[in-house]
């Protein structure tokens, strides 16, 4: 693909990453989360009286809850390109990225069906309301591969390639490591580690999102470079923005 | 000048026309910095919580085991030490295997202690839910207990750089290995030293 066809991709997970944050902030009203120890009729209540926005927000963060997909395409592309002794890992990206997609689609579904039928049984609601937000606040499987993937190639040292720099690795082992902390929500209901907590969920959303942008500024930023070298007929510059895998490193 | 002197050069000070350089890699110091500022965090909460629910606080303090944590900072600073002590000998070109290793099995230690602890401490009935100050303690200390684990880690995969360094064989990322890896072991002494005062003396 080309590197404007790439540019694109990349352009396109951020704009619906950014709309999937708007759709749970703006639309749904359920950022930042509400507390866990609420109570069955409040929780019912709330779903209750924004049924209709719940729904239309569920709508737009399910269309847009892929956003890993494109950027995930275009990061393990240029894995790929470094030549056969990266391609495990390149496949170990993709598919932590394809799973990972799994549980940011899940959530707004479910609450969006917990909106859909308001009026059902209260402790009916409650336990919908409690699975969609452990389901997006403790589910660290997935999002581990394709962060220690890509934090593996960009500290390797027989890696050389502008896409991926060595901070990036760096900073990939720190937001992974501060969004698996989301798991300990599981545990418990109140205080900073709970869903609604600081380091149940604003810690892991502020970490995920500016790793996110991170990665996507160094990868349109280096793809860019790629096409104007393409534009300027300057095969020594797309040559090096290729990368190269030294195995006698 | 004495055979101990001798043994424990000093880094060469700067030439005129070096580049001053940070140890390790300038990309290890942005996950290091970025770690500070994470426990920072930390701590502000743990001081927040600490002024809303004092009593409990206060009370849950007495189940926590104050001799094995003190036994465990001791080892985790001794750690520290071995492992600076066999940077310095590896950047002196000298065996630095004795005290690398004696600082790994720091960790392992520590590692053990800690686990020993928290197996006390459930024994006792406090378990991550069982109320606001446990949920923190348990947290912070599983937090930085995976540091450790991912600290020995580390050490463990440099040794092969170490040895190189020691030998004069060493390229210069062997260098930039250890002190990456052993900056980073240092952090997790930092913040241990941290938690320990927070966690169980205040």
């Amino acid at each position: 693909m080309s590197p404007r066809g790439q540019i694109f991709l990349v352009l396109w997970g951020v704009i619906f990453m950014a709309l999937y944050g708007i759709a749970c902030i703006f639309v749904m009203h359920l950022w930042p989360p509400p507390s866990p120890l609420r109570p069955d009729d409040e929780v019912a209540q709330f779903y209750l009286d924004n049924s209709v926005s719940l729904r239309v927000g569920a709508c737009v963060a399910l269309a847009v809850a892929g956003f890993n997909i494109p950027i995930a395409s275009v990061v393990t592309y240029q894995m790929v390109r470094l030549g056969r002794r990266v391609l495990p890992w390149a496949i170990v990206h993709a598919m932590g990225s394809a799973m990972m997609t799994m549980w940011l689609a899940l959530p707004p579904m479910l609450w969006g069906g917990a909106a859909f039928t308001p009026e059902r049984a209260p402790a009916l609601t409650r336990l919908m309301s409690d699975f969609a937000w452990l389901a997006f606040i403790t589910s660290i499987s997935h999002f581990v591969f394709q962060a220690c993937a890509f934090a593996y190639v960009c500290l390797s040292r027989k890696v050389d390639s502008p896409y991926f720099p060595r901070w990036l690795g760096y900073l990939t082992v720190w937001s992974f490591a501060i969004t698996e902390i989301g798991v300990f929500a599981m545990l418990i209901k109140e205080g900073p580690f709970a869903w609604n907590g600081l380091f149940g969920f604003w810690s892991p959303v502020i970490a995920a999102f500016l790793w996110w942008y991170a990665m996507a500024y160094v990868f349109v930023k280096n793809l860019r470079t790629e096409v104007a070298a393409g534009d300027a007929g300057d095969a020594d510059h797309t040559q090096q923005a290729e990368g190269t895998y030294v195995a006698a490193r | 000048m004495s055979q101990h002197a001798e043994a424990i050069k000093p880094p060469p000070a700067l030439a005129p026309g070096d580049r001053p350089r940070v140890p390790g890699e300038p990309g290890v110091w942005v996950l290091i910095l970025s770690d500070l500022i994470l426990f920072g965090v930390f701590f502000v909460v743990l001081a927040y919580y600490r002024m809303h629910h004092g009593p409990e606080f206060s009370a849950s303090q007495t189940v926590l085991s104050r001799g094995i944590a003190t036994a465990n900072t001791v080892v985790l600073v001794t750690s520290g030490l071995l492992i600076a002590i066999a940077v310095r000998r590896a950047r002196a070109h000298q065996d630095a295997t004795l005290p690398f290793r004696a600082g790994i099995v720091g960790g392992v230690v520590f590692m053990t202690l800690k686990i020993t602890e928290y197996m006390l401490e459930i024994g006792h009935g406090a378990t991550f839910s069982s109320n606001v100050f446990f949920s923190l303690y348990y947290g912070y200390t599983c937090i930085h207990l995976m540091h450790v684990v991912f600290g020995v880690a580390v050490l463990l995969i440099v040794s092969p750089s170490l040895r190189a360094v020691g030998a004069g064989s060493g390229r210069s990322e062997d260098l930039a290995n250890v002190e990456s890896a052993a900056s980073f072991w240092h952090l997790v002494d930092v913040l241990w030293i941290a938690l320990y005062a927070l966690l169980y003396l205040i």
